[in-house]
């Protein structure tokens, strides 16, 4: 199977403190997989480095085989862990904006998702409680028709109906083509959709694995890892 | 490229809509408040449409050359460089947007500008009057003049907008952590020295001709527009 995501000795600093440290990951398709971690231990940086958003001084990185450029950014679907869109656009504005933007935006799937994560394509952004700014976020992603996905904290401190909603929604995208990447802390939360978890401990892979394959809960190997490092 | 200019021009008008509908209300009032010398000190509304009235006009001349090139620094901001990171169009591609788009929001200013240039000879000559002349200036107007003077405009406010756009990058990549405010002191510092330097330069090649000087300022802003491309594509990142 040919990886989607291939990282090769990545390496990023952020002046003399090194955020991600000789990082090697593979990642093929058909995949849910979590990136878990501490505060700190490097996964946004990681998702970032990905989108080309910051830039490592070592190493390479691989998207769908082609080398990382602004070109591979049409392979990834990206949701950030902040707020991006303009004040002054409503969802159905947002929805538009990513039409014109993006060609593999499906307008019928993203109005599909509104329905389903109860959002009201006339509401203004910036009007939103923080839940619903995040499924307004999380169904532009999705909308996407793309090889890669990534989100960065998607659940973030949401409730937990809203999570549900949020994590069903994922769980409906995952197919045989694609990957979803979910940087979190959350791991309760997104334990149940995972197929696969990489835990990133200060800028290094500390485990790789598949969940069924791991004969436990994702928790209690997560404290047996990070309490031991 | 174009679709980037249609929604920062539709952000642009959304959050400016209820501004440019207050200066339309002081235009309209300027024009049918008897306005003199003497009323504009007796009256306080005169007086406060008048002040507000030379503010806008004045706040405006100031925006034709310096909003557009605000606006297009302000789009490296977090938020906007955020969103943008995601769009799978060149550095190069997206910065000519910008140019493209901050010399828009310069030609709003001017407009404003000239609307309210109009709108203070009407006031003081008539509308049948200014009529009158504004149809003898078209009637003999020097086209060639005319073409010289819009190329010279767009051209030094391209170079301007260019350079220091160029800077202002620069200054994020190498500190890219720093606070606005201090980007914005170090930044009014470089503007003012590239205004003086550009002025100069004028002042010097005016004296040889027209060309030489739109050939030179048209170098500087392709020099400005590839090495801040550069930066974008390789240097630039936003930090949380």
């Amino acid at each position: 199977m040919k990886d989607l995501i291939v990282l090769q000795n990545i390496t990023k600093k952020y002046g003399k403190k090194v955020a991600l440290r000789n990082v090697s990951i593979s990642i093929g398709k058909g995949k849910i997989i979590g990136l878990l971690g501490p505060n700190g231990s490097g996964k946004t940086t990681l998702i970032k480095t990905i989108m080309r958003i910051i830039k490592q001084q070592e190493g390479q990185i691989y998207i769908c085989g082609e080398k990382a450029s602004y070109l591979t950014r049409k392979y990834i679907s990206f949701m950030p862990d902040r707020e991006f869109l303009y004040d002054s656009m409503t969802i159905k504005d947002a929805m538009d904006y990513y039409r014109d933007m993006f060609n593999d935006f499906d307008y019928e799937y993203a109005t599909e998702l509104c329905y389903k994560l109860k959002l009201y394509p006339e509401e203004n952004i910036k009007e939103l409680s923080k839940g619903n700014k995040e499924k307004a976020v999380l169904m532009l992603t999705l909308a996407r028709k793309v090889p890669i996905y990534l989100l960065d904290e998607p659940l973030g401190s949401l409730d937990p109906l809203i999570k549900h909603e949020m994590l069903t929604v994922i769980k409906e995208a995952s197919n045989k083509e694609n990957i979803i990447l979910i940087s979190t802390h959350l791991i309760k939360d997104t334990e149940s959709i995972l197929d696969d978890a990489i835990f990133l401990n200060r800028g290094e892979i500390a485990a790789q694995f598949n969940l069924k394959e791991l004969g436990k809960d994702l928790e209690t190997y997560y404290l047996e890892v990070f309490s031991n490092v | 490229m174009f679709n980037y200019i249609k929604w920062e021009l539709k952000d642009f008008l959304k959050k400016g809509y209820k501004l440019f509908l207050f200066v339309i209300a002081i235009f309209v009032l300027f024009l049918i408040l008897p306005i003199d010398a003497k009323s504009s000190g007796s009256n306080p509304l005169i007086g406060l449409v008048t002040l507000l009235y030379s503010l806008i006009f004045m706040a405006s001349l100031f925006g034709s050359y310096f909003v557009g090139t605000y606006k297009v620094n302000k789009s490296f901001n977090k938020k906007t460089f955020l969103l943008e990171s995601m769009i799978p169009i060149s550095a190069k591609k997206i910065l000519l947007a910008k140019y493209l788009f901050g010399i828009l929001i310069n030609l709003f200013y001017l407009l404003t500008a000239l609307l309210a240039l109009i709108i203070f000879v009407i006031k003081g000559v008539g509308l049948e009057n200014t009529f009158e002349g504004l149809k003898f200036l078209f009637e003999n107007l020097d086209l060639v003049v005319f073409l010289k003077l819009a190329v010279t405009l767009f051209i030094t406010s391209l170079t301007f907008m260019s350079s220091v756009v160029l800077f202002y990058v620069l200054i994020k990549c190498i500190f890219p952590k720093s606070n606005n405010w201090i980007v914005g002191i170090i930044l009014t510092i470089i503007t003012i020295y590239i205004l003086s330097f550009y002025s100069n330069t004028f002042v010097d090649l005016r004296e040889v001709s027209i060309y030489a000087y739109w050939a030179v300022f048209l170098g500087i802003s392709a020099v400005c527009y590839w090495i801040t491309s550069y930066l974008i594509e390789n240097k630039l990142e936003i930090y949380n």
